[in-house]
């Protein structure tokens, strides 16, 4: 029925990229913070790619916010990937993420 | 001799003559010496003597020797003295048999006063005689009968006056019965009046009527100086102007029937009493709440037991009084005022009360207080206005008495039962689900409804549910019983039900563990149940029944369906684990009816026609939105009418393949989020919405659905979130999204800040937002404009 969130982090060094898929709401935010926090660890450089999430409500921007403010405030280099046309694009450029934290459109770029 | 002949019979006794045995009678005449002149014809048939031989002296020959001499002697006296002449001698017929006979004769005397002998007749009275010795034996066996037998018997004589009216009667015989019944001792020969001075004329008239040649008389009179009763029987007898009284003392006989007649009164009283007292308690357990039962009371007191009454009752939720007459009256006023008072404080005193009904024209009355339990207290009175109504007796007090100690428990027990049934009632509602959950696609509505009566809250309950795969879980069941622990039994096993259902490996499985639960303790002794799991995606219905009147399906085209697959038997503690399950696609757009028997169950009706009517109804308003469609089906299958059992009805409609309206309800649970995604996603794709408009969709819907999630069930208990998007119709392609909860939402939180930017995010990617918060939850609206492309 709901597209399952799917969560995987890799570090490569000091930098840990986290993918979030799938769909992100008030039954599983609290659950993708805690995989979050305990895939940054304490990595310096982190990459959170939202690209392939179908669904992104307040509650997961809210996630989203809290974190860059918090890893901003760590010292920790943050950055978002989610392609302006994707579903979490949409909806970090309503809540002006790119205020708080860079947001590319790949990973790649 | 021959000019003689025509006057002679006539001066013998005419009376007397008729010929012996009916034949001819015999006449004689003698010449001034005696000498035998003439006999008839008659003689000589009777005796045989030749003819000519009786003449002269020669009649004697035929005379018994014995009685010859006598009757000569006595003839020739006659003829000496010239005077009648009578003679009772044996006459020898002509077989030779002896004949009583009786020879009377008158003298003849001529115009000049010449003795001209006599003239005579012969009769035989043999036979006369007969008669008379056995009416003699007959009359004394007859008085000797009298006088042993229980009965009073007199003989009496009519005592005529100077005018030849009664003036008084004789006692001419009077057995010793009579003597002992009447006191009159030695009566025989004395009169009425000389015996009891003070007669009373009436007396003399009735038996002088009696004596004189009327019918004969029977009745019953009383003696009150002896004190007792007679049955009295007169007759007239013979001669004329006598009479026979029989008496019969019937006093005990008398005793008995006013006894039994008094008993009879007192039994039917009683009766009716008794009837009363019965209709009272039926007709107060019927009544509902306090008024209405004083307001009976006084009612069926009147005019029975009472011209006016009065009562009232106190309790803790304020007092009840009624009065009859109601019409608010002198007599209403003060009924009311004592009835009052004496509920309240302490009764007044018996002369106060009587003074004060007087004044207003109740001549008797009874006032008692009613022993209505421990927290009421209560009074009746009830008063007589009508003179010819007598007054109230001992008796009427006990009863009364008995009315007001009856009536305590009546109350006391009515008050229990309308307590425990708003307690059930209570408990029906708050173990009933809160609200139906509906997922995407899937219309659901459903009725409770409780039976007529105090005592019918049962124990029918239904529930839906979501399973995390994302079917719909439904079920119907009914708890025998009534009453609170019925209702309490169906909280339990409703709960149980909805909690067993995740684990359970479809409908069978689930209803096979309900039976493991509802073996344990505290569990219902008999149900019946029936449950489904709905994939909306797919249609596909998975059910079981456990004794439970079959679902209905009915299909767009109204073609129906009765699931009668996967039965088994009711839950009755003994745990079946193979409990069988079948499985039905239900077509798009169809509909499925779930419901407990008391829908379909008609008195003096078999269940089929109850299933027939149910059909009817269902497939005649399939058009309807189903909670029109629950409201239809009751009204026609007469739900509203009085009824015993409780109701259940539950109804389910597949949305069809692109409705313009999507309407789901959901519990208000995070992970309902996802499920209702996945629908709006569907429905979207029906409806061609752009890849924009259904993000936005989503995002916005999402967003109102979290907040209701969050905030509108802080501090009660989580409830439902109620979705409907309607594509709108003026073609733009606009979707008009309300989102509905039954929470109590905590102050706007839209105040800036993380919390805040839900709806900052709904008003971002919508048009026309507006939040209505009233005391039944929030209603939040927005338009998801079409994407431009598409609007073009």
């Amino acid at each position: 029925m709901s597209v399952p969130l799917r969560f995987d982090a890799v570090r490569d060094g000091d930098l840990v990229v986290a993918r979030v898929a799938g769909e992100v709401d008030l039954s599983n935010v609290a659950e993708l913070g805690r995989r979050l926090d305990a895939a940054i660890d304490s990595a310096p450089a982190v990459v959170v790619d939202v690209s392939a999430v179908e669904y992104l409500d307040s509650q997961g921007i809210r996630l989203l916010h809290g974190l860059a403010q918090r890893l901003a405030g760590a010292g920790v280099d943050l950055t978002f990937v989610a392609p302006a046309r994707s579903v979490a694009g949409r909806v970090l450029a309503l809540t002006r993420l790119q205020d708080v934290a860079p947001v590319r459109e790949s990973l790649d770029a | 001799v021959t000019g003689d002949l025509a006057t002679a019979p006539a001066q013998a006794d005419p009376g007397a003559v008729a010929g012996p045995g009916g034949a001819p009678p015999i006449i004689w005449f003698t010449d001034p010496d005696g000498v035998c002149t003439y006999l008839s014809d008659s003689w000589y048939a009777f005796t045989g003597q030749a003819p000519g031989a009786g003449l002269g002296l020669g009649w004697t020959e035929a005379i018994h020797p014995d009685d010859r001499a006598e009757t000569e002697r006595v003839f020739l006296a006659a003829n000496a003295r010239r005077g009648p002449f009578r003679s009772s001698y044996r006459l020898r017929r002509r077989d030779g048999a002896y004949r009583q006979a009786l020879d009377s004769a008158a003298p003849r005397f001529a115009p000049d006063g010449a003795f001209l002998g006599l003239v005579g007749s012969v009769l035989d009275l043999t036979d006369q005689l007969a008669t008379e010795a056995a009416l003699r034996e007959a009359e004394a066996r007859f008085r000797a009968l009298f006088s042993s037998i229980d009965e009073g018997y007199c003989l009496c004589e009519i005592v005529l006056g100077a005018d030849g009216r009664p003036v008084d009667y004789r006692f001419l015989e009077a057995n010793p019965h009579f003597a002992a019944m009447t006191g009159l001792a030695d009566a025989t020969g004395r009169t009425a009046r000389e015996l009891v001075p003070g007669l009373e004329d009436h007396w003399v008239e009735t038996y002088g009527r009696v004596a004189l040649g009327g019918e004969p008389l029977r009745f019953e009179q009383g003696s009150e100086a002896m004190g007792r009763w007679f049955d009295v029987f007169a007759t007239a007898v013979a001669p004329r102007g006598r009479f026979a009284l029989v008496f019969k003392d019937v006093t005990e006989r008398k005793r008995a029937d006013g006894a039994l007649q008094r008993s009879e009164a007192a039994e039917r009283r009683a009766r009716l009493r008794a009837e009363l007292l019965a209709e009272i308690a039926s007709e107060l357990e019927a009544a509902d709440g306090p008024q209405a039962r004083v307001r009976r009371l006084v009612d069926l007191l009147v005019p029975r037991v009472a011209d006016v009454a009065a009562a009232v009752v106190a309790g803790a939720d304020g007092a009840a009084t009624a009065v009859n007459p109601a019409d608010g009256g002198a007599i209403a006023d003060a009924l009311r005022g004592l009835v009052e008072h004496d509920a309240a404080e302490l009764p007044y005193d018996d002369a106060t009360r009587t003074e004060a009904l007087a004044a207003v024209g109740v001549r008797a009355h009874l006032a008692l207080a009613l022993d209505a339990g421990p927290d009421e207290r209560g009074a009746l009175l009830v008063g007589l206005t009508d003179t010819t109504r007598g007054t109230y007796t001992d008796d009427d007090r006990a009863f009364a008495r008995k009315v007001a100690a009856r009536l305590g428990a009546l109350f006391t027990r009515a008050r229990q039962r309308e307590e425990e049934h708003r307690v059930a009632l209570r408990l029906q509602q708050a173990l009933l689900p809160d609200a139906l959950v509906s997922p995407p696609g899937v219309e659901v509505a459903a009725r409770y409804e409780a039976g007529g009566g105090l005592l019918d809250v049962g124990g029918d309950w239904y529930d839906t549910f979501t399973l995390p795969d994302g079917c719909l879980g439904l079920a119907v069941g009914d708890v025998v019983g009534h009453g609170l622990e019925a209702a309490a039994a169906m909280g339990r096993l409703r709960t149980a039900l909805a909690a067993l259902a995740p684990h359970a490996d479809g409908p069978g499985r689930l209803l096979s563990n309900l039976d493991a639960y509802a073996t344990g303790a505290g569990a219902a002794d008999f149900a019946t149940a029936c449950c489904g799991l709905l994939d909306p995606g797919t249609g596909v219905l998975r059910y079981a029944s456990a004794g439970h009147p079959p679902m209905l399906v009915v299909a767009p085209d109204g073609t129906t369906r009765w699931l009668e697959d996967g039965g088994s038997t009711p839950l009755f503690g003994r745990v079946d684990p193979d409990r069988p399950e079948a499985s039905v696609t239900l077509t798009p757009g169809s509909l499925l009816v779930l419901y407990s028997d008391g829908l379909i169950e008609r008195r003096r009706e078999p269940l089929g026609a109850g299933l027939e009517r149910l059909e009817r109804a269902v497939r005649g308003a399939r058009e309807l939105p189903v909670a029109a469609l629950c409201e239809r089906v009751l009204d026609e299958l007469g739900v509203a009418e009085g009824r015993d059992d409780d109701v259940v009805l539950l109804c389910l409609r597949l949305a069809g393949p692109g409705a313009r309206r999507l309407h789901t309800t959901v519990p208000a649970r995070p992970e309902e989020l996802g499920t209702l995604r996945a629908a709006v996603r569907v429905w979207s794709a029906e409806h061609g919405l752009g890849a924009e408009q259904a993000s936005d969709l989503l995002l916005a819907l999402g967003e109102a659905c979290t907040n209701a999630i969050e905030h509108a069930f802080v501090g009660c208990p989580p409830g439902t979130v109620d979705v409907e998007l309607t594509l709108a119709s003026d073609g733009s392609g606009d979707v008009e999204v309300r989102v509905i909860d039954s929470g109590c939402w905590r102050p706007e939180v839209d105040s800036g800040g993380l919390r805040g930017r839900g709806t900052g995010i709904m008003r971002s990617v919508t048009s026309d937002f507006t939040r209505r918060t009233g005391a039944d939850g929030t209603c939040v609206a927005f338009s998801v404009p079409a994407d431009p492309a598409r609007a073009a």
